[in-house]
Order: C-alpha cells, then structure tokens, then sequence
C-alpha cells in the first residue's frame, strides 16, 4: 500500500493509466470503424468474424467485472462452491454453441434476439421479451460502469465519478467509432490481457502464500468455505447455472456475434470460448481465500479479490489488478453498448417506428442510440445505488424466465406466442417473488421453473406446427 | 465434508494450467487466421 494515501496507486498513476487507455482504445476503433460502410457492417462486422477472433470475443465478452470481482467475493461468502459453482457458469457459453449454429441456419439475415421473438412468437411476446432485454442490458450496463469508478476509487483513490466517467466515455468512444469490428477487435487483446494478468496474480499469490498455508487457516478458521455440502452454496450453484443460462440465451450481445460470425465458425467459437472461459473464476475466485490469512477485511466484499492481489504483490500487483479489471469491465461494457444499441435500432426504431428508414440513416441512428445509451447509462450511475452483487441477482430474475421460450422456439414448432409470453412474464413475477422473500440464490431458479413449466403445458396443449420459413426475413430495399 | 489439500491444489493448479494455456491457443488461432487471410 501507498503510505502516504493508503491506496495502492496514485491518483495520477490511475489516472495516466485511463487516459493511455483511452487514447490507445479510441484511436483502435477509430481505424477499424474505417471499413464499416453499411448499417450491417457496423451492427454485424459484415457478418464475416473468423475463428480466432470469434473464440476470443465469446470468453472475452463472459470476462465481466463479475469475474474478477464477483467471483472472488463469492469465494469470500461461499467458499469452494462459490468459485466451483461461478465457473459453472460456462455451461451458459457451451450450451449456446448448437443454438447459435442453429440461429446462423435459420436467420441468416436476421440481426437481433428481438428478430427472432417477433416472427417466432409475436408481438406479445415481443414486448416482454424487449422489457426484459432492457432490464437485463441496463442493469448490466449500470453495473459496469459502477465497477469501473469503484475499482478506480479502491486502488488509486480516485474519485468514484471520475472513474465511473471515464470507463464510459471510452468504451463509448470506440463502439461509437468502430461498431461491432471495433468491439471484437478490442476484445481479443483485452482477453489476451485478463488471461495474462490473471495467471500472474495466481502464480504470485501461491509462490508468496503457498496453497498449504491458505488451506491450513480455512479448514482452521473458515471450514464451512471448505465444506462441499454447504447448503447456501449448493443452492447458489444451481441458481447460478440457471442464471447463466438465461443471460447468455436471451441476450442480444450473444446473438448478435453469433449472426456476425462467418460461415460455420458459432458453434466452434463459443464451444472454445466456453473451454477457455470454465477454469478462470476458480483462478480469480481462491485468491480471496488468502484474505483471513492477510489480515483483509474488505469493507465491500466484491472488492477482496483486488485488495488481495494488492496486498501481496504492492504496486506491480495493483497495476496488473487495475489493468485486467479494466481490460474485463471494457470488453463486456462495449458488446452491451453495442448489442442493446442494436435492439433500440433495430427492433424498436427500425421495425416499430420506422420501417421506411434507408440504411445510412439506420446507421446514423445506432450511433445516436450508442450515445444515448452511454448518457442514460451515466446518470444511473451516479448515485451509486447499488452493489454489482445486488444488481446482478436482482436480473437473474428476469433473464432465467427466456431460456425454455428461447430453446423451444428454435427447436419445437408447437410452442405459441401466447404461452412464451406468460412464460416469460410469470416467470419473471416467480422470480422476483423468490428473491423478496426468499433470497437472491432462488430468483433464477424459480423463475426459470415457473417458465419452463408453462412451456410444457404450452406445448402439450397446442396444435400450431410453426413455418421456420418465416424466421428468414428478407429486407426490403429502401433508398 | 471438508475438501482435503490435495484436492483443493490440484482443482486450483489444473485451473491454473488450463488458463494460462489458453493465450496460446488464442494466439495460434490467429495466428492461422491471419495467414489464410480468414480473420474477418
């Protein structure tokens, strides 16, 4: 720590970090944005993504703050399970792999998750769906952009609203300049940065602290973190694969790559990104079990992971830490701006508000929509309402309700828009029922059953055989 | 039931291999992309 402040940076070192950021990111997506000259280049990358930026992107883009700041916190609460069951949350990735091929087949022209509701199941459905969307992308959205000034504050002693700005105003900058291109492009040396920085951390911790030595004072101190049946935790676990699921098959940031990949290239991608992604939060996540040891009581416990590494590696440490987190709040805060930006274009403007709009102008408009939502996004995050911890249960909710109308409705042709809508909204309702009255580890569970129960009383009553001709929407040209 | 030592370092140093294995395999990838002209 810094003995004069008591932070493990400068408030200038922090500070010349985000600007070099800055500068480096904004002027990358400016030089891809060079290529983009259709609304489809910009919101798809041309629909033409190859392999190894396609794998990078998926593990990248699953790379949150939640990671390298949650998943440590959840260690910190639940032990083993918390980091075993966080990495569960790749199954969200591998299971969206024969999805996402499948999506590429049926809407080769497609461009949205909102596209896919509207001709599989209507309109009904596709109100609940957009409204959950929204909740889902600006919860997360609001989230990042908190992480990003609370990170900066933590390590640097930065003031939280100057961090929080200049997260925002970056990613917004090169999304606003470079598109999708610039997202994936961005993404693949953050993934290579995070991996890199999170590998470093780990090594250093068990050559300084040794894994007997953390394992010694948990079992003495702290067994239940060791305790494989550990009822919480287990809980946590399952609701946590729900939740996972949820968040990666209804939203459009998954999507949108999946459609923006070329060829054949979805299923492989995010079957690799899945790989890549599965062993990561146990790396991120064992680091806060050296807490007790180091005498580390976080005053907020999504804040153990950093203040470990920290702690053990002094100023090298908070500057990799201080990297990484922004390298992984960065690569999920651009895909969010970009993808909910294509929502807003897309389904609400272009197919609900103006179907004659051309091309450029629906360019022009997503742009507006990026910065728009960087705006709406920075003023709810000034108060700082919430924990990421908070915010990010509260919308397991709501995601975990889409996950059988989403599978069902690229495979089944019986289920109709009238129950995936019920499924959805009583879905939701359970969930949030669940989290007021139980607790945040059922939300995503009930919600998900309830929904999957209609479903199936959906699908056993009806006798609509749907035409997945109609998935494949020709656009009408428009000068 | 507590997890003993050897499983919690062996869970934590075949996550730990996996992961750093993984900028290689990344690196490879596009690596072989950016030969065949595949990248985008």
């Amino acid at each position: 720590m810094n003995e004069v402040s008591g932070f493990a940076l400068s408030s200038s070192l922090g500070l010349t970090l985000v600007v070099l950021f800055g500068i480096v990111w904004i002027a990358f997506g400016w030089y891809l944005g060079r290529a983009n000259k259709t609304h489809e280049d910009f919101a798809l990358a041309g629909r033409n993504v190859g392999f190894a930026l396609a794998a990078a992107t998926a593990m990248a883009t699953w790379v949150t703050s939640n990671t390298t700041l949650v998943a440590p916190q959840l260690t910190y609460q639940f032990g083993v399970w918390g980091m075993v069951g966080y990495s569960f949350a790749a199954l969200g990735l591998i299971l969206f792999a024969p999805l996402a091929a499948r999506i590429k087949r049926l809407m080769p022209n497609g461009y949205t998750s909102g596209d896919f509701i509207r001709l599989r199941y209507g309109r009904a459905a596709w109100w609940v769906f957009i409204i959950i969307s929204v909740v889902y992308a600006f919860g997360w959205l609001v989230s990042l952009g908190m992480a990003g000034g609370i990170l900066l504050e933590a390590l640097s002693g930065l003031d939280y609203h100057i961090g929080m700005s200049a997260i925002l105003l970056i990613c917004v900058g090169y999304t606003l300049f470079g598109g999708l291109r610039a997202v994936i492009a961005t993404d693949f040396i953050q993934a290579l940065i995070i991996i890199v920085g999170v590998v470093l951390i780990a090594w250093f911790l068990i050559d300084t602290v040794s894994l007997e030595s953390i394992h010694q004072e948990v079992k003495s101190n702290h067994p239940q973190l060791l305790d494989l049946l550990f009822p919480a935790a287990i809980m946590f676990l399952f609701n946590n694969i729900f939740f996972g699921l949820g968040e990666i098959f209804h939203s459009n940031v998954w999507w949108s790559r999946a459609l923006a990949f070329k060829g054949k290239v979805a299923f492989k991608a995010y079957l690799l990104g899945g790989l890549l992604w599965l062993p990561i939060p146990i790396v991120t996540g064992f680091i806060a079990l050296a807490a007790p040891q180091l005498g580390i009581f976080p005053p907020s416990a999504d804040m153990v992971g950093p203040m470990v590494a920290a702690e053990v590696l002094g100023k090298i440490g908070a500057v990799v830490v201080f990297i990484v987190v922004f390298s992984a709040l960065a690569s999920s805060l651009d895909s969010l701006l970009a993808a909910t930006s294509d929502l807003v274009t897309r389904d609400i403007y272009h197919k609900y508000l103006k179907p004659q709009a051309s091309d450029q102008h629906l360019l022009r408009f997503n742009r507006y929509s990026i910065l728009g939502l960087g705006i709406v996004t920075w003023l709810f995050c000034l108060p700082q309402i919430a924990t990421l911890g908070a915010l990010l249960n509260f919308a397991g909710a709501f995601v975990a309700s889409t996950i059988f109308p989403v599978v069902l409705g690229l495979y089944q042709r019986k289920l109709t828009g009238t129950y995936a809508a019920a499924a959805m909204a009583l879905g939701t309702l359970s969930g949030l029922v669940g989290y007021f009255t139980i607790g945040f580890y059922v939300a995503a569970l009930l919600s998900c059953i309830v929904s999957a129960a209609l479903c199936g009383f959906g699908l056993l009553t009806s006798q609509a055989r749907f035409d997945w001709q109609q998935l494949n929407e020709k656009e009408e040209p428009t000068s | 039931m507590i997890m003993g030592l050897t499983a919690f370092s062996t869970l934590v140093w075949v996550c730990l291999a996996l992961t750093a294995c993984a900028p290689l395999i990344l690196l490879g990838l596009w690596l072989k992309d950016f030969l065949s002209k595949q990248l985008w």
